[in-house]
């Protein structure tokens, strides 16, 4: 039918990219983080020395309770806000193309400029805390407090009790999984969007016939539904969230205290602050193997491949 | 499709282009950066060079002025990707010592040349386990202003400013009981100014290592901490001492919220009006037990990767000369590293603004002090991080400072552990 | 009648709000932006409207900072980046798609699979690999590496696998070869995919800060997302300026979506709606 070697000269281009710019680099990787190397002086074998080096290090637990504090913090909310958000917009009201293309803008800005934007609203007397003095609440320095947000919210409320259990997440943390939620959200929401629209009407309707709420169509129509989406959604949400870099390196540079580190910063700053080459390569390892726990788990929670599309 | 196709490669020829600046003429070309001295001193540093082109015509030297924090980064990199410059004017230098890759100047440079410089500025910023590797450059010498009327509404006596660190933490404790104003503008973190370990190593606490261990978990630096501690929280320092933010520390002192401004001389001044001239005093920076005021360095280094290390090293040495110092000197106020030129009258010619008086005082103490040089060990710029942090946490009382230092102690012996 | 009305005006209502929050910091920027010196920034209750209104910002830091070459860089980055990236995907996805070889189905997975692991664990070999190929800090090293990824591939495939069989075999019968075939008939019944392609492509490429960050150390080079990061030495704490900046960054972005955002939200959910 067609020539023997056409589909591999039309594959070569590509593959040959991806090979030299991620195959190769994943395998040295693996093959880094079994040594120490500092780019001046030739690699030194040192066999699993990096990881057990990261057991013993006090800052990477400190970033690795961040990134999964975060990651549990932004996943949930982005699939339950960006779902309700699709709920909202999926209606036939007139100009709804416009708000959703409007919705859509955090999306398409970039990190930098997001950063920057929020960086100004957080600040200590900044908009969010002269928003909140119109309602009498005196609000934090956001970015800058490394109390605990349940520490936080005792005091609020009158108690001056305090305790290591109410320290996590730090406050400066929640205003950057905050961030990460408000840039994300339209962008599932699509998603989710898509999902909604293409269930029949029919089946509302009978819910409807049938005497039940609007939330209860939700809740035993539409959510069972769209599980597919949900799956999808959650799993990147997470494989995203446990990538965050740009809200981190633009706001808090891991601080206050290395309560924003988060384990993609970290990386960056071993390997190219410090030019721990090795070290940094076993702590990427570390952090792959994360991803794909999660989103192993996310699959299996999300209720597998049962109803898989496409 | 085919202009496609053309698109396609006329992009990808395009962007594997980079520009080359290949040696021309036969002449060596080396390449000298230094930090922000761009417009100001152009034609200081363009005259410089042209007298040694004049002087050595198979040189050439192209000047690149780039911004302060990029420098350190930039010259990472550079030297990362086998084109490095070949002199640069760098700081941030523990990072860059312990790679090895600068040229040791003690080997480089003539003991008669050496001998030109400074002790302490030759065995400063550049020193790395008993060698040195950088040509001192210009410098500059603390001193400290005082505000004479807050010292009187405390019932301070305005002529007798406090001489040593002790009497400092104590006049401006006095400062802030009396007339609720910050006695002492100081600032802490390790990207300005004085940080912890330069506080320890006023008070004669030094050096910080012990062949493979740290020995900073003591009593004695215990209580040199303790004792800014104890002035942060009763707001004898600022509130915002830690953290860094321009050009608050002279701000406060400028708007007469804090009594006393350690500083590096007179440039200040252009900041004052003339009703605040009249209240302000210049005198010497206080001592700790060491007995020495800090100073600052600026240096050349020269890579062991560049190709011509023979003619930047002499390259380097031109620069950093008694003369060259001289003129720069006169043309701003910073002091000079060599020995000629610090001994000169210049810097002891009479007074005619306070800014001079400022000037002369740090020039007066050259033989006095010391270069704030961080510990010579690998992974200082780690450690500093570490360090600053449970100093802070210390200082806003989530810990004692006894815990901090441990935590420190921990800290830094994994590191070098692992280093 | 009326119910209906008051549902209606509460949707709008509620759908103000949210629109609010989610754009309500783009508009604080520019408030900020266009406000004059002496104004306070941190004035409460907070000031909207500036008053004056100044432009001197804008033209303040643009004058400061070369934005003209900036935005140059990125555009040049992010167009070659299109190109590359619809001409490797698109040719890599049609064999994928159409055409049967050893090994098939081993590399659509293994495509699939590079989509799992996230650029941030390559980072450092990924540097040090641009590295040795000596295209750190030219414009290839921040192209070359993404200018083929798993999702271009799949999307790609997938339009071609919607092309019916029936065409393709008339072309062979007429005598075309499998390039012909793949640029005169195949790229042209796929225009949709890709342009949304492109348009994601465009938009992550203007974006992308942390590879650009890796690979450029020379100013010169540097894109308007690496720029605006910088600002922060640059400019202090000057949030005028930084705002004027950040805004002078995003408006090439807000254009270029409001001319193609209908690829946007199609893109996504190509392949399960039922339009």
């Amino acid at each position: 039918m067609h020539s023997k070697i056409s589909p591999y000269l039309f594959i070569a281009p590509g593959l040959l990219c991806l090979a030299t710019f991620f195959a190769y680099p994943l395998l040295d990787t693996f093959w880094l983080s079994l040594h120490k190397y500092n780019i001046f002086d030739p690699p030194e074998f040192i066999g699993l020395e990096n990881f057990r080096r990261a057991l013993d290090d006090e800052l990477f637990w400190r970033v690795l309770a961040n990134t999964l504090l975060y990651a549990l913090i932004v996943v949930p909310s982005l699939v339950v806000i960006s779902f309700f958000l699709a709920l909202l917009l999926n209606s036939t009201l007139t100009g709804i193309k416009i708000f959703r293309t409007l919705y859509y803008i955090p999306v398409v800005t970039s990190i930098v400029v997001a950063g920057i934007v929020w960086k100004w609203i957080y600040n200590a007397d900044g908009l969010l805390n002269a928003l909140l003095q119109g309602l009498g609440i005196s609000g934090p320095s956001w970015l800058a407090d490394a109390r605990g947000v349940p520490q936080a919210l005792v005091e609020f409320l009158g108690f001056s009790f305090s305790s290591p259990w109410l320290s996590e997440p730090a406050i400066a943390l929640f205003s950057v999984a905050l961030v990460t939620i408000w840039k994300a959200a339209p962008y599932y929401m699509i998603i989710y969007l898509a999902g909604l629209q293409g269930i029949p009407v029919q089946l509302m309707e009978a819910a409807r016939v049938d005497g039940a709420s609007w939330w209860q169509g939700v809740r035993n129509v539409i959510i069972p539904t769209i599980q597919p989406y949900t799956l999808v959604v959650s799993i990147i949400a997470t494989i995203g969230a446990l990538r965050t870099f740009g809200e981190v390196y633009v706001m808090t540079g891991g601080g206050p205290f290395h309560r924003t580190n988060l384990l993609s910063y970290y990386i960056y700053t071993l390997g190219f602050k410090y030019l721990e080459v090795g070290y940094a390569s076993a702590v990427s390892l570390i952090l792959l193997a994360i991803i794909m726990v999660f989103a192993l788990l996310n699959f299996r929670m999300a209720g597998g491949d049962n109803t898989g599309s496409a | 499709m085919r202009p496609f196709l053309l698109l396609v490669s006329l992009l990808f020829i395009l962007t594997t282009c980079s520009s080359s600046d290949h040696r021309d003429d036969g002449r060596i070309t080396i390449e000298f950066w230094t930090i922000a001295l761009g417009d100001a001193f152009a034609d200081y540093i363009n005259g410089m060079i042209a007298t040694y082109e004049a002087q050595h015509p198979n040189v050439r030297v192209r000047w690149v002025d780039v911004s302060g924090t990029e420098v350190a980064e930039k010259f990472l990199a550079s030297l990362v990707g086998d084109d490095p410059p070949d002199v640069v004017n760098a700081y941030d230098l523990p990072r860059f010592l312990q790679y090895d890759v600068l040229v040791n100047m003690d080997e480089a440079v003539s003991p008669a040349d050496q001998a030109k410089r400074l002790e302490s500025f030759w065995q400063g910023m550049g020193y790395y386990q008993g060698s040195n590797y950088a040509l001192p450059w210009y410098s500059s010498v603390n001193m400290m202003w005082y505000n004479r009327e807050i010292f009187s509404a405390a019932g301070l006596d305005p002529d007798q400013p406090p001489q040593t660190i002790d009497e400092m933490l104590e006049m401006g404790r006095t400062i802030r009981q009396q007339t609720g104003k910050y006695g002492i503008s100081w600032y802490l973190h390790p990207s300005l100014g004085t940080p912890a370990w330069a506080l320890l190593r006023l008070d004669g606490f030094w050096p910080l290592f012990d062949g493979d261990h740290t020995t900073i978990n003591s009593p004695k630096a215990c209580a040199i901490l303790q004792k800014w501690v104890d002035a942060y929280k009763d707001g004898t320092l600022p509130p915002e001492a830690l953290a860094a933010a321009g050009r608050d520390n002279v701000n406060w002192f400028i708007e007469g919220r804090a009594a006393m401004l350690p500083f590096s001389g007179g440039w200040i001044t252009r900041y004052f009006d003339t009703s605040f001239e009249a209240k302000v005093t210049a005198t010497r920076h206080p001592r700790g037990a060491l007995g020495k005021m800090p100073a600052s360095n600026m240096v050349l280094v020269v890579p062991k990767k560049s190709p011509n290390v023979k003619e930047a090293v002499a390259f380097g040495l031109f620069v950093t000369n008694d003369v060259n110092q001289l003129a720069f000197c006169r043309l701003v106020a910073i002091l000079p590293s060599t020995k000629k030129a610090a001994a000169d009258p210049y810097f002891r010619r009479p007074p005619e603004t306070i800014a001079d008086v400022a000037n002369s005082i740090s020039a007066a103490d050259i033989p006095n002090s010391f270069v704030q040089a961080p510990p010579d060990v690998r992974g200082w710029s780690r450690m500093e991080d570490i360090l600053y942090e449970e100093f802070a946490k210390a200082m806003g009382g989530q810990q004692s400072i006894e815990k901090a230092l441990a935590r420190v102690e921990r800290k830094w012996n994994h590191l070098l552990h692992y280093q | 009648m009326s119910r209906d009305l008051l549902q209606r005006l509460g949707l709008y209502l509620v759908l103000l709000l949210v629109g609010t929050v989610l754009l309500l910091p783009f508009v604080w920027l520019l408030s900020t932006a266009l406000k004059s010196e002496s104004a306070d920034l941190f004035s409460y209750p907070p000031q909207w409207i500036p008053d004056p209104i100044v432009w001197s910002n804008f033209v303040k830091s643009w004058n400061l900072l070369p934005f003209g070459l900036y935005i140059f860089n990125t555009f040049f980055i992010a167009i070659s980046t299109v190109v590359l990236n619809l001409f490797f995907c698109s040719l890599t996805g049609y064999a994928l798609a159409r055409m049967r070889f050893a090994g098939r189905q081993v590399i659509f997975y293994a495509v699939l699979a590079t989509a799992m692991v996230p650029f941030q664990v390559l980072l450092i070999p990924l540097f040090i690999v641009t590295l040795k190929l000596g295209l750190v800090d030219s414009y290839a090293g921040v192209i070359l590496p993404v200018a083929v990824n798993a999702f271009g591939i799949f999307l790609l495939r997938q339009a071609f696998t919607t092309i019916p069989l029936d065409l393709e075999n008339a072309a062979r019968i007429d005598g075309c070869n499998d390039f012909t075939i793949y640029a005169r008939i195949m790229m042209p019944l796929i225009k949709p995919a890709l342009a949304t392609q492109a348009a994601f492509t465009f938009v992550a490429q203007w974006n992308d800060f942390l590879w650009p960050l890796v690979v450029l150390k020379d100013r010169d080079l540097y894109t308007l997302q690496l720029a605006l990061a910088s600002l922060q030495g640059v400019f202090g704490v000057n949030w005028r300026y930084i705002s004027a900046a950040s805004i002078i960054a995003l408006v090439p972005t807000i254009i270029f979506f409001f001319f193609t955002q209908r690829f946007f939200t199609q893109g996504l959910t190509s392949g399960g709606v039922k339009e």
